[in-house]
């Protein structure tokens, strides 16, 4: 008579749960990516994109009123004062200082002496005033003030009106200047 | 000798093996950062195809002088000194004893040295203008190594043509600057 086939312990159906339970993990399917690291770089590429550029002096906004000249300068722009002359207003900065252009030209009111004068009333008071911040900040700094400032024009604006503007920094103390433009252009600009 | 499980220990495996599905309260446990990365990367898309980043150059110049015609004369009475007025019309080169005629060498009265082409000042002839004139054997000496030159314009013309007097007349090709690196602007009223 054969024996009978003794129960499993305790200890046996412990185990044989165990084994099914590792043999169904094996054969599970991944169901989702861990991209938390890829989120942390996605964010930070994104901020460190935003803050670059938009200090950046490289970023000249281009538009139907400011489209700047080419040139075949090679010199690389350095961090100044932005004076923005386009087609219908100068700005500091990017800051409005009440000067708007007709025809490209300034009106004559606005203007110390006139139609025949190149001294540009708002702009002189504007400058002045960033002269004493940059001359404050330059004291503080130890560094010495350069008077450096970028003219970014619209391409048909009249010569005229370029003058009075650097006319008008040269005499608030800003006499270095640099004419920002497009690399690209050859000898003959565009 | 093996042990067999009886029919209630299979039943009480198979309950025990199988993997507890993950109720909602349990699914908060970690965030869902799919729509985030999705919002990141459609920004960074669009601040990437709206910001206009250009390749900028800088020209440095001198404050001008808001006086008619070029700035003072030399102070040695022989220093060689040209000075491109920029026109309307063109180009006038000034020389020693009067205006380069539109060959580039001689010297006579005024007229329109570099004229226009096609409607646009003509950057490259004023250059070749300008080296004609540097390879002048009575100025050739002088000349060779001035690097300021006076530039008048016209209150008028397009501030492009003035980006493109400066090209031609600081390099004869893109990057040498060879010539003359230092204008002195002035303005014709």
């Amino acid at each position: 008579m054969a024996e009978p086939t003794p129960h499993a312990t305790a200890g046996q159906i412990q185990r044989e749960i165990w084994r099914r339970k590792n043999k169904n993990k094996h054969g599970e399917e991944i169901t989702s990516l861990n991209i938390i690291a890829m989120m942390d770089m996605m964010t930070i590429i994104l901020v460190f994109l935003l803050k670059t550029l938009s200090n950046s002096s490289a970023n000249i906004p281009q538009s139907d009123d400011l489209r700047v000249p080419r040139s075949s300068s090679r010199v690389d722009p350095s961090g100044s004062l932005q004076v923005i002359v386009s087609r219908v207003s100068i700005t500091v900065n990017g800051r409005a200082i009440g000067v708007y252009l007709r025809d490209g030209l300034v009106d004559p009111s606005q203007k110390r002496g006139g139609s025949a004068g190149f001294l540009i009333n708002p702009l002189a008071s504007e400058m002045r005033n960033q002269a004493e911040v940059a001359r404050a900040l330059a004291a503080r700094t130890g560094q010495p003030f350069r008077g450096e400032v970028a003219i970014i024009a619209h391409r048909d604006i009249p010569l005229r009106t370029i003058y009075e503007s650097l006319y008008t920094c040269a005499q608030n103390g800003f006499s270095n200047f640099q004419l920002l433009v497009l690399k690209g252009g050859g000898a003959a600009g565009s | 000798m093996s042990s067999t499980f009886t029919q209630s220990q299979r039943a009480y495996i198979r309950r025990k093996s199988r993997l507890k599905p993950i109720t909602p309260d349990e699914e908060g446990g970690e965030l869902n950062v799919i729509p985030f990365l999705d919002m990141i990367i459609n920004v960074m898309m669009f601040v990437l195809a709206t910001i206009t980043t250009v390749f900028t150059a800088m020209i440095t110049i001198p404050a001008p002088r808001a006086t008619s015609g070029p700035s003072h004369g030399p102070e040695d009475p022989d220093e060689i000194t040209l000075t491109v007025k920029v026109v309307r019309d063109g180009y006038i080169v000034g020389a020693p004893g009067g205006f380069l005629q539109p060959n580039c060498t001689d010297v006579a009265q005024a007229t329109l040295t570099v004229a226009l082409i096609a409607g646009n000042h003509d950057g490259p002839g004023l250059t070749r203008c300008l080296v004609n004139a540097r390879n002048n054997p009575p100025w050739r000496t002088q000349l060779q190594t001035r690097r300021n030159i006076q530039v008048a314009v016209n209150g008028d013309v397009p501030y492009h043509v003035l980006i493109t007097t400066l090209d031609a007349i600081r390099e004869t090709r893109p990057g040498a600057g060879d010539m003359f690196t230092e204008p002195a602007l002035g303005i014709l009223q």
